[in-house]
């Protein structure tokens, strides 16, 4: 009979076997262009740095370089799938940014404030939610995805 | 002052390969054009003033707006509804709670039942009460006379609203979706009318409200360099004075009115 | 003076088990509420574009201005000399921070994104009084925990008068501080005066002595200790001063503005026509918190009578809490005046008294931090050798 201890260090094992190693982003849309505009490694490893220094520019001294711009990110990064939607943040398996911070458990408030998606995609969502008769910042405090959801079911009829 | 900080950003500036470049350089030339089409001394397009999108902004400008009540109609809500469309917000006028950037105000006077109404928005004060009371420093005003609020330091301690004299500034109650690209804003913080920074600082050389003004307006608003003698602000103001509300506080205003 | 001596109260009974129950369970759903808070945003609160700063600020203010003035008692005796004092020193010093913590934590859950406390402790605009205040609370916790260290223990003892003088100093300019929070704000009839500043020195003398001896008889029936006349007569006589004092200042306050015709409109609203600013005003904090007190203390037939001086403390703290709510909500509450003289009117509710009802949840974080301070002085008093074995009139009186 194995001890406590040797039963937990063997779940412990299996579930790291059958855990995933990468983030997996195989449902994410393939974002625009050829590249990025700084190396994926790099980007990895530097995204966070070069958002907080980038806001710091922007905010205080009005320098908005299209480079290392939060918009121009979420412009590129952020397509429509099949089906013409946009992903939003909350959408853990096909928003670009979701995927891997929510396999590496890193949260983030980015999205409380700024756009996760592209502005077509947010005025076109504001155009459906006035003709539906849906003020929208208003109503019900749901979240984003039971908006998603309504305006699913309005369509839909 | 401008070299040291163009000096000092060229040391972390990036490569830029984006039609930028070729922008400015039509913008430029644009500039050229206008001011040798027009007659001298008198340029009506502000395009001389657009900064290049990878600079910072400095104090040569000194952005402000003038407001002809006399001009401005009773009925009219063209600067707020466009200010509401530019930046996302969606008011509902009889919630206590949402957002307004700029309102109109009725002002009328009780012994001679004169009435008069003019857009209100945050004044971008020169000595502004509400960057001084800020704990964190988020309430700041930008070298180009904006008064803004840094959301990413903001703690949400409401004090800045406490301190406004034109109450101006708005705190978001609740969890906002949907925001637009261009102007983040989320629950939690305060916000206030920022002159639409993000369309200056793309090289637009003007707001919102007084485009809408303008269009679909009684031309009522003027956005212009108060820096800049040669502007239209600037001789308006010259030629036919604008007060400033609460001018006792001595905020020295960057908004100013003509016929309250 | 006779050697007093010390001791933790003995906490088994389960009266005290309760007590703490009750104090953890008020926290807790405190607690709750500030998480509800956070989550929804304060639109579920009454607070609104017109009545930014509601009940939890004006707990917060309440309670951080009795923190300051609860530390007098220990000041008079470290500074003033008064060595009869001495004895109540160490509670003193104990309530003070307590207070403060209980302030501080109904103040920090209020805030629009509380989750960048860090930023607001480590990011100073050093011309905003409020980021002044900030600093003067933080070092306020060191000092006073220097000072209850050096009281408390043997080797250090002689050196706290040292300690006591830099207390006492410090909470005099954090409390100058709180009062400028409003005396700076240039854009209210309400504020905008150096008034409020001392006024806020002296009501915190008011409404600390209040608390401490609340606290102090409590503790003393509670546990069975001895506790004279004596010294009861002493803070019960220096508590109508201070009574007495609050009033002046607020008459002060005023009779000024209403020399200023200027002002005639806002002291209209607070003194006649501001329902329940007016109500709060004159029955609450003028007569229930200042001259009934006045009555309880100095009338000769409540001389020496412990149930009147109860009664008295517990009328003063709420004729505090009735003057921070009329000072704080009804300051906001009286439209700005932009156009004085002027019928204003907007979709921004200008030109109108603005409306404010307190939401359940504002009000139970505002008592949860009430709760937490009385938590922090019911445990300390059972570690730690907080309270003299006995205050009773031969103790006290040997000098």
């Amino acid at each position: 009979m194995k001890s406590i201890t040797q039963i937990c260090a063997l779940v412990l094992i299996l579930m790291m076997i059958v855990s995933p190693v990468v983030a997996d982003s195989s449902k994410v849309p393939p974002p625009k262009g050829e590249q990025c505009v700084e190396e994926t490694e790099w980007m990895r490893i530097h995204h966070f740095e070069t958002i907080l220094h980038q806001r710091d520019e922007t905010v205080l001294k009005g320098i908005r370089t299209t480079k290392h711009s939060l918009k121009n990110c979420i412009d590129c990064h952020i397509t429509a799938n099949e089906e013409g939607e946009y992903a939003r943040y909350s959408n853990k398996e096909e928003h670009f940014c979701a995927t891997c911070h929510e396999f590496a458990a890193v949260s983030i408030d980015c999205f409380h404030c700024h756009s996760d998606r592209p502005e077509s995609a947010v005025r076109e969502s504001i155009e459906k939610y006035k003709k539906d008769g849906i003020n929208p910042h208003h109503g019900d405090h749901s979240s984003a995805n039971d908006l998603i959801l309504k305006s699913k079911l309005l369509s839909a009829q | 002052m401008k070299k040291l900080v163009s000096k000092a950003y060229k040391l972390l500036r990036t490569k830029d390969t984006t039609p930028d470049q070729s922008k400015r350089s039509f913008m430029g030339g644009v500039a050229g054009a206008a001011g040798l089409a027009v007659a001298p001394g008198v340029m009506l397009y502000e395009t001389a003033q657009a900064k290049p999108l990878d600079e910072a902004v400095t104090d040569q400008v000194r952005w402000g707006m003038l407001i002809d009540v006399n001009s401005c109609s009773d009925d009219c809500n063209a600067c707020v509804d466009a200010c509401n469309d530019e930046h996302g917000l969606w008011p509902d006028k009889t919630s206590m709670t949402d957002s307004q950037w700029i309102r109109k105000l009725t002002v009328r006077d009780p012994q001679t039942e004169h009435s008069q109404s003019f857009p209100v928005m945050c004044q971008h004060c020169e000595n502004p009460p509400c960057v001084d009371v800020c704990p964190t420093g988020a309430s700041f005003k930008r070298a180009d006379g904006i008064v803004l609020v840094n959301m990413h330091t903001c703690i949400g301690c409401r004090y800045c609203m406490m301190a406004c004299p034109y109450k101006a500034r708005s705190f978001v109650h609740k969890d906002l979706y949907d925001q637009l690209p261009n102007t983040p804003r989320g629950k939690g913080c305060v916000e206030s009318c920022n002159m639409c920074v993000h369309k200056l600082d793309a090289g637009d050389d003007t707001t919102a409200c007084a485009q809408a003004c303008q269009k679909d307006g009684h031309q009522a608003i003027v956005f212009g360099d108060l820096n800049d003698p040669q502007s239209e602000i600037s001789q308006r103001l010259k030629s036919h004075g604008g007060t400033q509300i609460r001018a006792d506080l001595g905020l020295n205003t960057g908004v100013r009115y003509q016929g309250i | 003076m006779d050697t007093i001596r010390y001791s933790a109260i003995a906490a088994r009974s389960s009266k005290f088990w309760a007590l703490l129950a009750g104090l953890a369970a008020i926290i807790a759903i405190g607690g709750l509420s500030a998480h509800h808070m956070e989550t929804h945003g304060h639109v579920i609160t009454g607070m609104n574009n017109q009545i930014v700063w509601g009940l939890p600020h004006v707990f917060a203010i309440f309670l951080i201005v009795a923190a300051s003035g609860a530390l007098n008692v220990a000041s008079v005796a470290s500074v003033f000399g008064k060595v009869e004092y001495k004895p109540l020193a160490r509670l003193s010093a104990l309530l003070a921070l307590a207070l403060l913590a209980g302030g501080l934590a109904v103040l920090v859950l209020d805030l629009g994104r509380p989750d960048r406390l860090l930023v607001a402790m480590t990011t100073y605009n050093f011309k905003s009084i409020f980021a002044w205040n900030i600093f003067l609370y933080t070092g306020f916790f060191v000092i006073v925990g220097i000072y209850m260290w050096w009281m408390m223990d043997y080797p250090m003892m002689k050196h706290s008068k040292k300690a006591g003088l830099a207390a006492f100093i410090w909470r005099l300019i954090l409390t100058t501080g709180t009062g400028s929070i409003f005396g700076f704000l240039v854009a209210r009839s309400a504020y905008d005066t150096a008034m409020l500043a001392p006024m806020f020195i002296i009501m915190s003398f008011a409404f600390g002595l209040a608390f401490y001896l609340l606290v102090l008889m409590a503790a003393y029936s509670w546990t069975d200790r001895p506790l004279g006349e004596y010294i009861l007569n002493k803070l019960r006589n220096l508590l109508g001063v201070f009574v007495a004092s609050v009033l002046y200042f607020v008459a002060v306050y005023h009779v000024t503005n209403l020399y200023a015709t200027e002002h005639h409109a806002v002291e209209k609203f607070l003194l006649l026509e501001g329902g329940i600013y007016t109500q709060l005003f004159w029955i609450v904090q003028v007569g229930l918190g200042g001259l009934v007190p006045l009555a309880l203390i100095y009338a000769p037939q409540f001389k020496n009578c412990q149930n009147s001086l109860i009664a008295a403390c517990a009328l003063v703290l709420m004729g505090g809490m009735a003057q921070v709510y009329v000072i704080l909500v009804g300051g906001q509450a009286f439209p700005l005046e932009m156009f004085p003289g002027m019928e204003v009117s907007s979709t921004f509710f200008d030109g109108v008294v603005g409306e404010y009802v307190p939401s359940i949840w504002e009000t139970l974080l505002g008592v949860a931090g009430v709760a937490l301070s009385l938590l922090i002085v019911t445990v300390g008093v059972a570690i730690l050798h907080f309270l003299p074995d006995s205050l009773a009139d031969n103790v006290t009186q040997s000098k």
